[in-house]
């Protein structure tokens, strides 16, 4: 006889119990999932910790910008001074177009149009196809570049290799927008001494731990959203024009995720 | 999955020939030959396996004896425990339809 | 089979077989045919697999095929990777090329966790005292490894860093004793109580953060085909600062624990479902979590005194 079967006065009192869990709902028959994949998905395992208080900051365009320097905020809008200041002392610099839609500030009514709004994206400039550092001499210099095959048309839509889109609406993430080496006149007003609603701009605090595998769906689509959505967006972005180099925070391990959907 | 049993003409067995039993303290391991998957059942749904094996039943009929298999009054067993205790078996394919 | 400790063949014949795919290597009930071409991989290879049986015999017939290679062409020159190439398609994470010891041991694992179809594979390391075995079962970062190559320290027999290897019908433990992989902070840790000669070279920013391996011990290889019967299993939980402690649990919510960790469980079946019963009875589990290694060492010790004759 079964020790199941072997009905004491505690076992009846356990059976009891559980019929009381059954009638709170609570399941009855477990059922084993073996997993065949485990030791391949630990890959997308890895997380990465933000060292530093990182503040992103976007503009109507879908430029960004990423440093650690403070931007004042009043009533939604920044303080201009502040955001010039941030942007030139920027740690990392994204073209027009690299953020979508969804993460821009949702107006932008200075009412100024300085139609001096440049494209200081990363190279490309159309006569200009190895991407050299010359485009235009408003522009920052762009960082050297490895990948002699990136972008070389300066054209939307590069020979990404990775085919897994984000859900995102429109500008994928890895493949370079823009670039056309063409001021664009976007109206973003920049008046020193004002306060301007044309960005927006994300903060991540100090220590902050980032698992890229929280943002990613069932079949391998992306969703990013909130502040950390948009550091993996742009990291995503920094590793298909740089690679897993220059000590962006988190590269390695988005790399092995990316390079994991790659193979799916 | 579940066939949604609650036509009284449908009879259900639990086939011991279907899977194969392990117990480890209080619980049940159940290997399903038929699907090849193993599920960990407690004491009730191990006692409703067991309850069907005996020989087939209506929905109907578990519902009424299942409590006093168990040796419990039978509001200690309401009928709606017993109903979805029975689909989980169902829809794991631990118990099956046979013709009456 | 000519078959020989792989430090006993002429360093040149080893990197010619290596380099041909012709070396064949015997660890436990595997045998790999081995193809690799970087020289920091090769290496790899003959520091940590040097007391390991090789054949470097083409005629031999291997179990798995393990070659590193180039995603693509590209990656042959520019920013050059590799990726583990076990002769199946699988998701491969390509990592840099000065990555390559990672990659060959992540192909290792993958061969045999999605090859092997003879013994059931549950992810978890295994040490043991003797013919009785104790397995470490936790998640990637839980301190399995660490607390698999401190028990080394206390000599006990590595079986696995990786994977208990399930005989089906004897309910025994089989050794496939491979480096052991540590990640982190406990790179240090082991090194510190191992001594450095004992750990391979860290390599820096992979995937899984820095990474070095504990070679196997000479008395590791020499005993590998000596199963253990496993007698209890453990969860660890490394905790910074937590007081030591232990706490029973349900063999049966072990046994989940367990399936959900292996890839081949429900491949092969029935057998798989026996085997792993048969193993458990008798068996006891426990979660143990500590702040530091000397505490998880005196936990196995008291553990394994009241349960193990």
């Amino acid at each position: 006889m079964s020790n199941i079967q072997n009905k004491d006065g505690d076992f009846l009192a356990r059976r009891r119990q559980l019929l009381k869990l059954g009638a709170a709902g609570v399941p009855m028959v477990l059922t084993l999932k073996a997993s065949a994949t485990q030791p391949v998905h630990s890959a997308l395992d890895c997380a990465f910790v933000i060292p530093d208080e990182v503040t992103i900051l976007v503009d109507y365009d879908g430029k960004a910008w990423m440093g650690d320097d403070s931007i004042r905020e009043k009533h939604g809008k920044y303080k201009t001074q502040d955001i010039e200041r941030f942007k030139s002392n920027a740690d990392y610099m994204f073209p027009d177009s690299t953020v979508p839609e969804r993460f821009r500030p949702d107006e932008c009514d200075t009412g100024q149009n300085d139609a001096n709004g440049n494209d200081c994206g990363w190279g490309n400039d159309i006569d200009d196809p190895v991407g050299d550092n010359n485009d235009q001499d408003s522009c920052p210099a762009d960082p050297p570049r490895e990948t002699p095959w990136f972008e070389e048309e300066g054209e939307d839509g590069e020979p990404g290799n990775r085919p897994n889109d984000y859900s995102g609406n429109g500008n994928d993430w890895r493949h370079g927008g823009g670039g056309n080496g063409n001021g664009n006149g976007n109206g973003n007003g920049n008046g020193n001494g004002g306060w301007t609603d044309c960005y927006k701009v994300y903060k991540i605090s100090r220590n902050t731990t980032i698992t890229p595998a929280d943002y990613l769906s069932g079949n391998g689509n992306w969703n990013l959203n909130g502040a950390n959505g948009l550091y993996l967006l742009l990291a995503g972005k920094y590793l298909d024009t740089y690679g897993n180099d220059g000590g962006f925070p988190g590269i390695s391990c988005l790399l092995s995720i990316l390079n994991y959907l790659e193979m799916q | 999955m579940s066939a949604g049993p609650n036509n009284d003409d449908w009879v259900w067995v639990a086939n011991p020939d279907h899977y194969i039993l392990h117990e480890i303290g209080d619980s049940t391991f159940a290997f399903s030959r038929v699907s090849g998957t193993t599920h960990m059942l407690n004491l009730v749904s191990r006692a409703m396996l067991d309850y069907l094996a005996e020989h087939p039943k209506t929905l109907t009929q578990i519902i009424a004896g299942f409590a006093a298999y168990l040796e419990v009054p039978p509001e200690e067993c309401p009928s709606g425990v017993v109903r979805r205790l029975f689909g989980e078996l169902d829809e794991v394919g631990l118990v099956e339809r046979v013709e009456p | 089979m000519n078959r020989r400790a792989l430090s006993d063949y002429p360093r040149s014949d080893v990197i010619h077989a290596l380099r041909s795919g012709t070396l064949a290597l015997d660890l436990g009930p595997f045998l790999t045919r081995i193809k690799l071409s970087d020289r920091r991989s090769i290496d790899f290879f003959r520091d940590m697999y040097a007391a390991c049986p090789v054949s470097i015999d083409k005629a031999v017939l291997c179990d798995f095929s393990l070659c590193l290679r180039p995603p693509n062409k590209f990656r042959k020159y520019f920013r050059r990777q590799i990726v583990p190439d076990p002769g199946f398609q699988f998701p491969a994470v390509p990592l840099p090329l000065e990555m390559s010891p990672l990659a060959f041991e992540m192909g290792l694992n993958l061969s045999v966790a999605l090859q092997c179809f003879r013994f059931a594979i549950f992810h978890a390391g295994v040490v043991a005292d003797g013919d009785n075995a104790l397995i470490i079962a936790a998640k990637s970062g839980g301190g399995k490894s660490t607390l698999t190559a401190a028990l080394m320290e206390e000599d006990w027999r590595l079986l696995s860093d990786e994977f208990a290897i399930l005989d089906l019908d004897a309910a025994t433990l089989k050794a496939y004793p491979r480096p052991v992989s540590l990640k982190n902070a406990s790179i240090d840790v082991v090194r510190g109580f191992a001594g450095s000669g004992q750990v391979s070279d860290t390599l820096h920013d992979t995937p899984k953060g820095a990474i070095a391996y504990r070679r196997p011990r000479p008395s590791d290889i020499e005993t590998m085909q000596r199963a253990a019967k496993p007698r209890l299993i453990l969860f660890p939980r490394f905790t910074d600062g937590a007081q030591a402690e232990s706490r029973e649990i349900d063999l049966a919510d072990a046994a989940m624990q367990l399936i959900a960790s292996s890839p081949n469980y429900q491949v092969i079946g029935e057998r798989a479902f026996s085997g792993l019963m048969t193993m458990l009875e008798g068996m006891k589990a426990y979660e143990i979590e500590y702040g530091s290694t000397e505490d998880s060492l005196a936990l196995v010790r008291e553990l394994w005194k009241a349960h193990v004759p």
